[in-house]
């Protein structure tokens, strides 16, 4: 797969930071669209197929968590990373990324400010890795956002209706 | 026959004896006291007080019993016998007592105790002893002479006294009150007052012995105070100088002070003040101890103006001043002590339970009395303010705190923010810097410049992210856990991060780490202290002005369980000053310091059972030592 058919959306609030990332982005060859809002966000990925999110954690309205957990339920495959401003230890941070891959099968968490070197190789490792063929695990990135849980093959069959109804 | 030329003579009627005896002592503790104050003139070393209280069986005795030079025939008779008849006031400097009485009279004070009197005596030298018996009930009649009235005497061996040591006992029966052990304990607290604690008699000691009851039996010990908020002495020299000397726990350094007084006539006086602080004080006031200004002549103690515990006119005082008054006459403990031999000017009465007016006495009070007002003033103004400017201090001081607190959190809400914030920015710089880069690099242009500026943004920007990280975990204060980590690396890490100021500033700065110290620490901790002493460091460097070669040398040294950071400069050191004050919350050396970054690190470095100290050296430097713990090993 050629960098650029490879989709990224950005999302982040700050125009000069969503700026910088796209160029950077793009630099690297990649196909970049961006959204400033969370409500952009989702209307792009009406629209278009997107291989991977990167999120900043806080946006108005809707923080980057919630909207991440919207655009599975539309683009179960997706692959994400979720970026941060906030202030973490090492271990925090290493924490967080536990939880966040654990609550919303964030792929990846990074905290700003990200040198573009470093997101690449997030960036190329994560599309390396294949992405999930376990419809339970499918199943389980789009009922997130709903609080649905997954335990049984009764579930993952009802799961994989819905899925097949998108 | 005519009248003229005859001489008549006085008689003393025989009550005269109850008139002395009993009347003149007011307690029968006072009547044991002043028999034991004659057996210290004897030259006794030892007297032994045994008390016998009245039982069904017994019929009750006290015996006196001292090792002095005890009595022959010819003594008793000159010395015992006759009333008011006393060598005691010719002092001669060669001898070896100093008496404590002069009057004459202090045999008469077994009356008080008992009806009846046995001396047993003999004289060091004299193979036998005599017995004495006396009734003091023979004294009783007012028609008697005083003359009329005998006593008993017989010589003959006394086994109660070796051969070759002499003394005295007297035995007092047919007790006039009964001597419970609260009476025998209230005996014993006298007569540990009675004895001067900073100049007591020389090789002298009093036991109180009540045979059965081994808790209120035993040598006396006079009751010192071993410190007091305010320790003030007082010490008048020959010529008249006196020293002052003031100590205690509430005075920081020990200060003296020396002055001439017109009284030649107090030479020899020492006196001792200690006084209990009712607030802020630090010391424990003594519980066996009345408080009061007690005075002992020889060792011994004399009762000022009988029982006038006021004699300095404190408690006057403090009534006349409706509370204003510095010092509390309940927190006041005082020992002055004097000499009969030096003093010869204070006298006492003859019950010897006052001194004689006058002029020496008056001196002794006016002195006292002065350097009291001293101390008074001292306190007003170092430990006392009045009570409205107190309260209207602690409102402040409590509102100033209230602020403080505030502050505090909101700079801590406000840097957890401001570090989000200042991130975005950052972001933006160091991607766009690589893209400058990146876009040229994708046009060809080549250029070694261009890379270096990228470079040098990207550094930066880690620089100041990592300084935005630091703020925020100390406003936050999330030092929570601990990891294990290479230590070596982080110190070398963090030096490095500094490296381009030390160089820019002509500092040479030398890291000394092992290849690898695994440590289980606080990492964002561990690079907050160690960048808070390196700034320090830097920031007293900037100040030297002669051209000395600047250094900072970082070493790191321990095991597994205990790491030790050494930071040192060779600075100016730190002022001595402040030295004590180097931890306290907004000290700071620094014009524009906060003071908060030393008290911060140690706080928390405290709390995770290590240490920060320092050592400083004017114009040497300074070195700061961080030691790390971790909490595991030590508890």
């Amino acid at each position: 797969v050629t960098k650029a058919k490879i989709r990224i959306l950005v999302v982040d609030n700050e125009p000069d930071v969503l700026d910088s990332l796209r160029t950077s982005l793009s630099l690297s060859g990649y196909g970049v669209v961006t959204a400033a809002t969370a409500v952009e966000a989702l209307e792009i990925c009406e629209e278009q197929p997107i291989d991977l999110a990167i999120i900043d954690f806080i946006l108005p309205k809707m923080d980057g968590l919630q909207l991440l957990a919207r655009i599975r339920q539309m683009r179960p495959m997706v692959r994400s990373i979720i970026i941060s401003g906030q202030i973490a230890s090492p271990t925090d941070s290493r924490q967080i990324t536990d939880v966040l891959r654990e609550r919303v099968q964030a792929d990846d968490y990074l905290e700003k400010p990200v040198s573009g070197s470093d997101l690449e190789r997030h960036i190329e490792a994560l599309l390396a890795s294949e992405p999930s063929s376990d419809w339970k695990e499918i199943g389980k990135r789009m009922l997130n956002g709903q609080n649905a849980k997954i335990k049984t093959a009764a579930e993952a069959a009802k799961a994989l209706k819905q899925i097949k109804r998108k | 026959m005519s009248a003229d030329g005859q001489r008549l003579p006085f008689e003393a009627s025989a009550h005269l004896q109850t008139l002395i005896g009993r009347e003149l002592f007011r307690t029968e503790e006072s009547a044991v006291i002043e028999l034991i104050k004659n057996a210290y003139d004897s030259d006794a070393t030892r007297v032994i007080v045994t008390i016998r209280p009245q039982s069904q069986r017994e019929p009750g005795e006290v015996e006196i019993r001292d090792d002095g030079v005890g009595m022959g025939r010819r003594e008793f008779e000159r010395l015992f016998m006759v009333a008011g008849y006393s060598e005691k006031d010719r002092v001669e400097y060669g001898s070896k007592r100093i008496p404590t009485g002069e009057k004459g009279i202090g045999r008469f004070a077994s009356d008080r105790i008992g009806h009846d009197l046995v001396v047993l005596t003999k004289k060091k030298s004299a193979r036998e002893g005599a017995r004495i018996e006396i009734n003091w009930d023979d004294f009783a009649s007012r028609r008697k002479k005083f003359s009329d009235v005998t006593a008993n005497y017989r010589e003959e061996m006394l086994p109660l006294f070796d051969k070759k040591s002499g003394g005295t006992i007297l035995r007092i029966s047919r007790l006039r009150s009964v001597w419970t052990p609260k009476r025998i304990e209230a005996l014993r607290n006298s007569l540990s007052q009675l004895i001067d604690p900073y100049v007591p008699p020389s090789d002298f000691e009093i036991d109180v012995q009540a045979p059965g009851n081994d808790r209120i039996s035993g040598v006396i010990e006079p009751v010192t105070i071993s410190s007091a908020d305010i320790d003030l002495k007082l010490r008048i020299k020959n010529g008249g100088q006196l020293t002052r000397i003031l100590g205690g726990e509430r005075i920081g350094l020990v200060r003296e002070t020396q002055l001439q007084t017109k009284f030649q006539n107090l030479a020899g006086l020492r006196a001792r003040f200690f006084l209990f602080l009712q607030r802020g004080g630090s010391s424990r006031r003594p519980k066996n101890l009345e408080p009061g200004v007690r005075l002992f002549r020889d060792g011994f103690r004399v009762e000022p103006f009988g029982h006038d515990k006021d004699w300095l006119g404190i408690a006057e005082r403090k009534a006349s001043r409706a509370g204003h008054a510095q010092i509390d006459p309940k927190r006041l403990f005082g020992v002055v002590s004097i000499s009969r031999r030096t003093h010869l000017g204070i006298r006492d009465t003859t019950s010897r339970e006052a001194l004689l007016d006058s002029e020496d006495v008056r001196d002794l009070v006016t002195i006292l009395k002065d350097e009291l007002s001293i101390l008074e003033e001292l306190i007003r103004e170092e430990f006392t303010v009045p009570k409205w400017e107190a309260n209207k201090a602690r409102e402040q001081s409590r509102k100033t705190a209230e602020f403080e607190t505030a502050r505090l959190q909101t700079l801590g809400i406000m840097a957890i923010g401001v570090a989000h914030d200042l991130r975005q920015p950052l972001q933006t710089i160091r991607l766009q810097a690589e893209n400058i880069a990146r876009r040229l690099g994708q046009l060809d242009v080549e250029d070694a410049l261009i890379s270096e500026c990228q470079t040098a943004i990207d550094r930066s920007v880690s620089r100041i992210d990592k300084r935005i990280r630091l703020f925020a975990s100390i406003s936050s204060g999330t030092f929570e856990d601990e990891q294990e980590i290479d230590l070596a690396r982080l110190v070398n890490e963090t030096c490095e991060d500094i490296r381009n100021i030390c160089t820019s500033r002509d500092i040479e700065l030398t890291v000394a780490v092992p290849s690898k110290q695994i440590a289980s620490v606080n990492e964002t901790l561990v690079i907050a202290v160690l960048t808070i002493i390196l700034n320090n460091a830097i920031e007293a460097l900037d100040e030297i002005v002669d051209d000395r070669t600047k250094r900072i040398i970082v070493t790191l040294t321990g095991n597994k369980a205990n790491h030790t950071i050494e930071i040192s400069d060779n600075a100016d050191g730190i002022p001595e000053e402040i030295r004590a004050n180097i931890f306290q919350r907004f000290t700071s050396q620094k014009p524009n310091g906060m003071g908060l970054g030393l008290n911060i690190s140690r706080s928390i470095v405290r709390a995770r059972n290590g240490d920060i100290s320092f050592k400083s050296e004017i114009k040497k430097g300074t070195t700061f030592t961080v030691r790390l713990s971790a909490i595991d090993s030590v508890t």
